[in-house]
């Protein structure tokens, strides 16, 4: 057995695999499949500071290799989070990151108030690459100004570990990138979903509620792993937590490969709920077999000639 | 509670047009099931056509095995339908919350593919009779082993049953019953849920929606109930008619 902790920062995980903000809830609903703690870490569905019902039905739809979401942040609020939810998701044993998104400044600041006294959070990742809601989404996450505004406000009222995850909807991923880390991000994680849409020419209609959605699955593993690429060789000493498109364990070697430090699985936990354990013990077999004593050195462990 | 399991396909046979039955052996999804349940099915070697798994209605547990009514509508069904005996399924299940316990004489009302999870029912709940409508005979699932529950049937042509459909069969005997259970077209659930809440009698019914998690994670399946959006995947798929906002269903741009 290899040595499979990894660290993102000062976040010490078990193991490099982690579930998906948005996909997990916080855990409840497949804590009845499996033993929570085989996961490296549980990123939350993602709170806001007041509740949002989400957006208009139908919210997801089946694209080749793939599927559309448009949830819209479905959540109770930051409030009713800590105390309905934050009980259940304390007793995990595995890294806690709580994902948090707002729709200006002050709401970032407000909620990272409530969460800065919850000594169970082990990491916040902000999100601000949401393409479902009309603020403070993908109209934050695209702008390196604004990105960088953002870090470095929060960053003056919380100690910790601050993880910024990142659109695909940009030109320059490494841009905006760079601009988190500068303004104290400690580590930045991507991909989010991209921006699509699926239209039913019979009627004439969009597909979703909300028009448009965000692409995750299969689909996007290759543009994921592009812009993991990318942020690995622009920042080689910024952990880069690899999302998009993990449907086995291979998937998840390859973010590595191309710079992770650590991997989100997300919706391929809907095709098999069982796929984050899987994942873990493909990693484990995969540095037994290539010989890398931990699954920290597949970190931009790829061969290239140039 | 759920689990996730492969499943041989014991038993398979065509039962109507486009439809068939599949019966997997699944001992520890078929212990804990319910009539209004259902399950996450994929091919045992998942593809990324279709990407995401298929929820169906349970519609029978026994001796370890559980049935499934298939019909053809996409790929995904499709790719299931065409599984052959010796076949292994992925099962997750028993999913959602079931039918409540029956207040009295039940009456069953299935349109169409609706009949799936009213066939559990049916064998669960002794007093209890089928109504079932279809637009036309080839569609009508074959019935000669439901030994325990009586039935009426409907067609939009008469071709077989009375030329009528599901709700006006129920119409003609409601006042014999205390309680419905409804699945099947929106129109006709939302025609029932109507004609219960005149009758006073309580009805549920049995919603589908397109779900991505099928466990209650995702919030892809909600829809709009008078206490807000609720899952259809884990606060349902079996709701009270009378919490159920029918206009905004009716209203729904696609599904």
């Amino acid at each position: 057995m290899s040595d499979l902790a990894v660290n993102i920062g000062n976040v010490r995980l078990k193991n490099p695999v982690m579930v998906a903000s948005g996909c997990f809830g916080v855990g409840r609903e497949y804590g009845e499949l499996f033993d929570l703690s085989f996961l490296g870490g549980i990123v939350t569905k993602t709170v806001t500071l007041e509740p949002r019902e989400g957006n208009l039905p139908p919210r997801v739809w089946e694209t080749p290799a793939g599927m559309l979401n448009s949830i819209g942040l479905a959540n109770p609020g930051i409030s009713a989070f800590i105390e309905t939810e934050i009980p259940f998701f304390r007793e995990l044993d595995c890294a806690k990151i709580i994902s948090i998104a707002g729709k200006n400044f002050g709401e970032f600041v407000e909620i990272i108030k409530k969460i800065d006294a919850l000594d169970c959070i082990d990491a916040i990742e902000i999100n601000v690459s949401c393409p479902n809601v009309e603020e403070g989404g993908l109209a934050f996450g695209t702008s390196p100004e604004t990105v960088s505004g953002l870090v470095s406000t929060v960053r003056k009222i919380t100690e910790k570990p601050l993880w910024v995850k990142l659109t695909p909807n940009v030109t320059d991923i490494a841009e905006i990138g760079r601009s988190a880390v500068d303004a104290g991000a400690d580590a930045l994680c991507a991909i989010n979903t991209l921006s699509a849409m699926e239209i039913d020419i019979g009627r004439r209609v969009s597909r979703l509620g909300n028009i448009t959605g965000g692409l995750s699955g299969a689909a996007i593993r290759p543009v994921a792993l592009a812009k993991v690429f990318a942020l690995h060789r622009a920042l080689p000493d910024v952990p880069v937590v690899g999302i998009g498109g993990i449907t086995e364990a291979g998937d998840a070697i390859a973010h590595m490969l191309a710079g992770a430090s650590a991997v989100q699985v997300g919706s391929g936990i809907f095709r098999s709920p069982h796929l984050p354990i899987e994942v873990v013990v493909g990693i484990d077999q995969y540095c037994e077999f290539y010989d890398f004593p931990r699954a920290e050195d597949l970190t931009g462990a790829l061969n290239i000639e140039e | 509670m759920p689990v996730d399991v492969l499943g041989k396909i014991t038993d398979k046979r065509i039962i109507a047009r486009d439809t068939v039955r599949i019966v997997i052996d699944a001992p520890s999804v078929a212990e804990n099931a319910k009539p209004g349940q259902f399950v996450m099915v994929s091919q045992s070697l998942p593809t990324f056509d279709p990407f995401l798994r298929r929820p169906i209605a349970i519609s029978g547990a026994e001796w370890g095995r559980i049935e499934l009514i298939v019909r053809v509508v996409g790929w995904g069904t499709a790719v299931l339908a065409n599984s052959e005996e010796g076949d292994q399924l992925r099962v997750l299940g028993p999913l959602g919350i079931g039918f409540p316990p029956p207040a009295g004489h039940l009456a069953l009302v299935a349109g169409g593919i609706g009949i799936a999870p009213l066939l559990f029912a049916g064998r669960n709940w002794a007093k209890s009779r089928l109504f079932y409508g279809e637009t036309t005979a080839d569609w009508i699932c074959d019935l000669s082993r439901e030994k325990s529950c009586e039935f009426d049937i409907a067609t939009d042509d008469g071709s077989v049953g009375e030329k009528c459909n599901a709700v006006e069969l129920l119409k003609k005997k409601i006042d014999q019953f205390e309680h419905v259970f409804a699945c099947g077209p929106e129109p006709m659930l939302h025609a029932i849920a109507k004609l219960c809440k005149r009758k006073k009698i309580p009805c549920a019914v049995s919603l589908e929606e397109r779900m991505a998690c099928g466990v209650g994670a995702c919030q892809g399946c909600t829809i709009k109930t008078k206490s807000g959006y609720r899952r259809v995947c884990k606060d349902g798929p079996v709701f009270d008619a009378n919490e159920i906002i029918w206009e905004e269903l009716d209203e729904r741009p696609c599904g």
